[in-house]
């Protein structure tokens, strides 16, 4: 499994880095602390050298260069080279006291403090001054350090045993910590397999601890719900699809097989071939709104934004609809603030509202008052379409505007049930609210827009 | 009339072969853009059907191909893409109507007759004459057999509309589009109730009646023969 060897890499990665880490740390800390160590010793000894040195030179300052040489041969006679080292060079260059037998090779003739190999009578390391004589020449003290090698040789044991020490304790917790990051992981990497496997409902687990793991583990969670969400949705719009669109389709079928099993005057044919036309136009129609809620909810590639004046489309709207709610014994009553204006699409808007005015004249009862209305919220413009019909229980003002939802569950009114998608579609596009209460008795649809000024 | 079909699909194209021969009309069939603009250079038609999408490329290159030619042939553009702003793009690149699939035959039918009427130009005038009916462009007023008939707005311009294209069919979406600039299917009979009250007016107390029902297809202004 491929989750399995990336654990495993995973692991490598996080445990070897942890090891180098930890092996280059040790490292650092041994040198740094050695550093530390000679550097203190090296200021012991240059101080030491620097009295001696001061002690001999105050000689010349008595009696010359001679003097000097002769306190340096005392000095060099009475001390072994194990312990101090000598050393004096005339202005030309030539050594002229000292317990060493030549100036050390690779020892720069200028005033500081080093430490050299001198390699002479057995003296391996030593930490020395060059101090220039005053009239020439230059003067030798040195301190032979033969612990320094030794201690060399124990620091390159040190490192080794170290580095080896700390790649084992990085080894160590990097497990510790790849095991702790990783099993958590894994917990997820599970919870997916799961998932995929067709089990939506299943759920990461929170640990309650609040860390990124939880965070983590809450938003797939988040993304869980709303993916499970959608897939409900997409379930119950492909029913009510096959649903809705084989009722007529089986409709139209009937129809053309009645037609076709006796013989009839071409009146009747012609009848029954209107009636399948209608039937079809139907089904067009049911497809034509969902192309049209589908592309507004796709963002509407092909919809126009201009200025629209809602309060003219309004008078318009109700002008179109006046004898058709009269035919039905309906008042349709205008109340329109004049020179509104909102963005939008003029068609869109139309069609939302006439929608709307198609369901209030359907449901209405004979005798029923419908009002349309345009007005002003502050920065809101108020479309409202109101009936006294049977209104739609609280309950299911939410419903009514999914696609292909119809609260007569025998779908005996005409319509395709996507009249109040399509409005929905159309608000939201228009940036609108929308909102639908009751009118007591009936139903209010209120469309709220951003207003807009009115174009020059 | 004689009309150029530049249509790629071929059973759409046999189909409106079919229906516009039945309808009395001469089709000559373009599969190509380039077919069509060559035929429509070598023939004088009275419209042009164009499909937006062909084989060659978008029907709108088409339709600015011939205009830039100076050809004036009333064209209607056909395309499965419905929406405004290709409506638009068509009739700003010279269409003189657009049509989205699917359509009702009829629809395509009354449409290509009313593009093919606009190109006689009508001198502007100031009174519309249909049998003993008379339309008062200036004083908008409508009288039949003398007798001043009242009608409201709305019914005047649905009036003028019908009896501007006398004895041509028109359907109820060309209503919608032409008298109230509305262009979408309403699920209610509206324009049925609209057209039933100005008949009323109209052609109750009168006779012969002059506003026809097309059963499924929609109205046409005229005297019966």
């Amino acid at each position: 499994m491929s989750w399995l060897s990336s654990f495993r890499t995973t692991t490598f990665r996080m445990v070897a880095l942890a090891a180098g880490v930890f092996a280059v740390l040790g490292l650092a800390l041994i040198m740094v602390l050695s550093f530390l160590l000679e550097t203190v010793a090296d200021q012991r000894f240059d101080r030491v050298a620097a009295t001696s040195a001061q002690a001999v030179l105050s000689a010349q300052e008595r009696g010359g260069f001679n003097a000097l040489r002769a306190a340096v041969a005392d000095r060099a006679a009475r001390t072994s080279p194990s312990l101090r080292l000598y050393l004096l060079e005339d202005p030309s260059g030539t050594v002229v006291a000292g317990n060493l037998p030549t100036w050390p090779r690779g020892l720069e003739h200028q005033a500081g403090n080093v430490t050299i190999a001198v390699d002479q009578d057995g003296i391996l390391v030593a930490r020395v001054s060059t101090i220039p004589v005053a009239g020439g020449g230059f003067l030798l003290v040195g301190t032979p350090i033969p612990e320094r090698q030794r201690i060399m040789n124990l620091e390159i044991e040190a490192l080794a045993v170290m580095a080896g020490l700390m790649a084992l304790i990085g080894t160590a917790a990097g497990l510790v910590i790849a095991k702790r990051v990783l099993g958590r992981l894994d917990v997820v990497n599970r919870t997916a397999s799961t998932i995929l496997a067709g089990n939506l409902a299943q759920r990461v687990p929170v640990s309650g601890r609040g860390d990124e793991f939880d965070s983590l583990a809450a938003n797939i969670n988040i993304m869980l719900d709303r993916i499970e969400g959608l897939l409900a949705t997409v379930h119950s719009v492909t029913h009510n699809i096959a649903h809705d669109l084989r009722a007529p389709l089986n409709r139209l079928r009937g129809r053309l097989e009645l037609a076709l099993m006796t013989q009839r005057s071409p009146d009747d044919y012609q009848q029954a071939l209107a009636a399948a036309i209608a039937e079809a136009d139907e089904i067009i129609n049911t497809f034509n709104a969902m192309l049209a809620i589908a592309r507004l909810e796709g963002g509407a590639s092909g919809a126009r934004v201009d200025p629209v004046d809602v309060s003219e489309l309004v008078e318009c709207l109700a002008d179109l609809y006046q004898p058709l709610a009269e035919e039905n014994d309906l008042t349709l009553a205008v109340e329109v603030l004049a020179g509104q204006w909102i963005r939008g699409d003029r068609h869109l808007l139309s069609q939302a509202l006439s929608n709307l005015v198609d369901n209030a004249i359907k449901y209405s009862p004979p005798g029923g008052r419908l009002h349309l209305g345009v007005e002003r919220l502050g920065d809101w413009v108020r479309l409202s379409v109101k009936d006294d019909g049977p209104g739609i229980a609280a309950d299911q003002r939410e419903a009514v505007l999914q696609p292909f939802v119809r609260l007569d569950p025998a779908r005996s009114t005409p319509g395709s049930g996507l009249g109040l998608s399509l409005v929905a579609a159309v608000a939201e596009f228009h940036n609108a609210r929308l909102t639908l209460a009751d009118n007591q008795p009936g139903l209010v649809v209120f469309i709220d827009c951003p207003v807009s000024s009115a174009p020059r | 009339m004689r009309i150029l079909l530049i249509e790629d699909d071929g059973a759409a194209a046999q189909m409106l072969v079919q229906g516009l021969g039945e309808a009395g009309h001469g089709v000559d069939v373009a599969a190509t853009g380039r077919a069509g603009l060559e035929l429509a250079e070598a023939v004088a038609f009275d419209a042009i059907v164009l499909d937006r999408m062909l084989p060659d490329g978008d029907g709108l290159t088409v339709l600015t191909d011939l205009r830039a030619r100076g050809d004036t042939v009333p064209v209607l553009m056909l395309s499965a893409l419905g929406e405004v702003d290709q409506r638009v793009e068509g009739l700003q690149g010279g269409a003189d109507d657009y049509l989205a699939k699917p359509f009702a035959f009829r629809e395509l039918l009354a449409r290509l007759d009313a593009v093919a009427r606009r190109r006689d130009p009508t001198p502007p005038e100031a009174v519309l004459r249909l049998a003993d009916l008379e339309i008062n462009l200036i004083t908008r007023t409508v009288t039949r057999q003398g007798h001043e008939i009242a009608l409201q707005p709305r019914e005047f311009r649905l009036l003028e509309f019908l009896v501007r294209r006398a004895g041509q069919v028109v359907t109820r979406s060309m209503l919608l589009e032409g008298v109230w600039q509305y262009r979408f299917a309403p699920e209610t009979k509206v324009i049925d109730v609209q057209v039933s009250r100005l008949r009323q007016k109209i052609d109750r107390d009168f006779q012969p009646p002059l506003i026809h029902t097309i059963r499924g297809i929609g109205y046409r202004a005229g005297v019966l023969a």
